[in-house]
């Protein structure tokens, strides 16, 4: 599955994109928390209504129990954005 | 504590003046002094407009003011606090010949230097017989304030650096703009000498003090009259520094430190194809990857991190390889002037936003008028229309002077669409131009205190990252009750907006610590909420009511539809405690507290 990360989370990684084997939304945040550090986790597990993390999968945006009950497979892109919450 | 308890009151017309200590005012008149009015901003300007009779004419009254927490590090309040309010009758907001509440802020350098004058702002009444400044010297024992003639034409930058030159650090200034009567004119806000100007822009401030024939309002603190933190020692020092280290470097204000509003929006939007462009009609403009700043980055330009007086730096400048140094963007000029009107050249769009802050006009009603223009001639099958890059600066300039079509689309987009027609697709709320965000994502607006504004009601992207939130009426009357407090507190106690996430959370502690009261989380909402129900019952003597609270047309897509909107307004109204109508009553002002205010319902 391909994971593409903007904004912050691209800088962070310092990468736009990457694969994973995660089979699960959560699992791939705790993979990239992992190899990230705690930056990346502070955003993935954002909990401000604005700044909150933004899930889509393969184009579609999922609401956060969609995103918990998600399961990947092989061809999936997952996108992971964060807000930053004002203009 | 971190307030003088005073304000300059200057009447203009009687050009007399005298300092008031508002706190035994208060304290008079209602027997106590409310957390609302001490915490600040707007919080404690809206009761200045309270009366019993609708306001006729948005320029009698303005008032400049500062927050608690506005101040400089060494006054002992955290960094990024240097926020000025003004708080007046928005030309914007008009109904039937009446003015609903308005006000605007920004950050620069003026707010810690007026408290440095020993005052908590000014309050302007009346008008003047002639262009004038209004400069309050407190560089020596005796304070003074005068008024000093000035030119209504020069720009903002000239009448900024004129006001340093005299002496004056902290200046507040209108541009021609304010003085032709462009109803979304600004004001600006002064920073370092001859660097960038802070616009305070929003529901035509500039209007509102320029057409009192003020041009500036100058504070010379030449001898520092800064207030101190009530609570001082090693341990409140420790919890400072701790606070001050999470603003410079932790991740409550990192996105605005690396790609700014601009780069972290454009980052954000663009991918959900959520970007408004032509006039909010289109969400997935293909050229908008030209005005990204990690494409031009790839190009060769760089984007700098130079900011106002704190460490967020949510403003950039971006120079072209050849190192051309362009005007400074912020994401919502940027979209509204570029992709909103068409226009994805980076060059025009700087110096559309140069032309929109040098003359003193709202560079984001600006970019709203001129895109409703754009579609309005594309619809009649006439020019210019989207992506005129040339017309777009010369219409800036038309709508400054007031003159050919300039002078109409001066009036707003409301204002014009009712003249020429086209009203479905004029982007505004209670006259005020859309924030560059999609209206049918966000529900909020309609009830947001100014108009269409983002940051009054903060309600924006959450309908972007909630596919099942979005067609629900609780959910949405939930998150609107919710933004209220958290929204109006960022306008009152002096913070930067983008410090938010580390601020609001400390504020008990701040009260505590800086004004010497104890104050819990709760309390201080409550205050905030206050303030928002002062607005409403400002608002509703001017006429507004429930058919304002709407959204326009263009804004009715997806899951957003008429029926929602209705039904969570209903449901909104009760959980605010407003009457059907939307009306504060006497039963909601004792819900909040603010019997006493109950002869100006």
């Amino acid at each position: 599955m391909k994971v593409v990360l903007y904004g912050i989370l691209r800088s962070i990684a310092g990468r736009k994109d990457l694969d994973l084997d995660s089979p699960t939304v959560p699992q791939a945040e705790e993979e990239l928390s992992r190899r990230f550090g705690s930056r990346m986790r502070q955003y993935l597990y954002e909990q401000d209504a604005v700044e909150s993390l933004t899930v889509v999968l393969n184009g579609r945006v999922l609401s956060k129990d969609e995103a918990r009950a998600a399961r990947l497979q092989g061809e999936d892109v997952l996108e992971l954005l964060s807000p930053i919450g004002g203009g | 504590m971190t307030i003088s308890g005073e304000v300059l009151k200057y009447d203009l017309r009687k050009e007399s003046y005298e300092f008031i200590n508002w706190m035994e005012e208060d304290r008079q008149r209602h027997g106590a002094v409310s957390l609302r009015r001490t915490i600040g901003g707007i919080g404690f300007a809206f009761d200045e407009f309270l009366s019993e009779k609708p306001c006729r004419d948005p320029s009698t009254k303005f008032v400049i003011n500062t927050g608690f927490l506005t101040g400089l590090p060494r006054h002992g309040v955290p960094s990024g606090c240097t926020r000025t309010y003004v708080s007046f009758h928005s030309p914007a907001k008009e109904k039937q010949a009446s003015y609903g509440i308005g006000y605007a802020a920004a950050g620069g350098l003026c707010g810690p230097h007026i408290k440095a004058c020993g005052v908590d702002g000014v309050i302007l009444a009346g008008k003047a017989s002639r262009p004038v400044g209004v400069m309050l010297d407190a560089s020596s024992d005796q304070r003074e304030a005068c008024l000093i003639d000035m030119d209504p034409w020069a720009t903002t930058r000239e009448t900024v650096d004129l006001c340093f030159k005299l002496g004056y650090r902290g200046s507040v200034a209108v541009g021609p703009a304010g003085f032709r009567g462009v109803r979304f004119a600004s004001v600006h806000v002064s920073y370092m000498p001859h660097d960038h100007v802070r616009a305070a822009a929003r529901g035509g401030p500039g209007l509102a003090l320029g057409g009192m024939n003020v041009k500036a309002v100058g504070f010379n603190d030449g001898k520092d009259r800064t207030p101190s933190p009530k609570v001082s020692g090693p341990e409140v020092e420790q919890w400072m520094k701790g606070i001050n280290r999470e603003l410079a470097s932790g991740s409550g204000t990192e996105k605005y430190k690396q790609h700014g509003t601009w780069g972290g929006n454009w980052s954000y939007l663009l991918p959900l194809k959520a970007l408004p462009a032509e006039n909010f009609g289109n969400l997935d403009p293909k050229d908008a990857y030209k005005l990204d700043p990690e494409y031009l980055k790839s190009q060769g330009w760089s984007i700098s991190q130079k900011g106002c007086a704190c460490p967020i730096m949510c403003w950039k400048i971006p120079k072209d390889p050849s190192g051309q140094t362009l005007w400074k963007i912020d994401y919502e000029n940027i979209d509204l002037l570029g992709p909103n009107c068409g226009v994805y050249d980076i060059y025009t769009l700087s110096q559309a936003i140069e032309m929109c802050d040098m003359q003193g006009i709202d560079a984001m009603s600006t970019g709203g008028v001129i895109g409703w223009f754009f579609e309005h001639n594309k619809r009649a099958g006439k020019g210019p229309t989207f992506g005129d890059g040339e017309a777009l600066l010369d219409l800036i300039e038309k709508i400054a002077e007031k003159r050919d079509e300039g002078e109409l689309l001066a009036e707003g987009v409301k204002k014009a669409s009712e003249k020429l027609g086209d009203a479905d697709i004029a982007m505004q709320v209670k006259g005020l131009e859309g924030a560059a965000y999609p209206f049918w994502s966000n529900l909020g607006y309609a009830f947001a205190l100014r108009g269409a504004c983002h940051t009054s009601l903060g309600t924006y992207t959450i309908g972007l990252a909630n596919p099942n939130g979005v067609s629900s009426v609780e959910w949405w009357a939930d998150e609107i009750v919710k933004a209220i407090p958290s929204s109006m507190i960022c306008q009152m106690n002096g913070a930067c907006y983008f410090t938010r996430k580390v601020i609001v959370p400390e504020l008990p502690k701040l009260v505590r610590n800086l004004l010497g009261l104890e104050a819990s989380k709760e309390e201080i909402d409550r205050s905030a909420l206050q303030t928002y129900v002062i607005a409403r019952m400002i608002d509703c003597k001017n006429g507004f009511s429930s058919d304002d609270d709407s959204l326009p047309q263009r804004a009715f897509r997806n899951t957003t539809t008429k029926e929602l909107l209705s039904k969570t307004k209903a449901l909104f109204y009760e959980k605010m405690g407003f009457n059907g109508d939307g009306k504060v009553t006497q039963e909601t002002l004792g819900k909040y507290g603010l019997e006493h205010l109950s002869q100006y319902l």
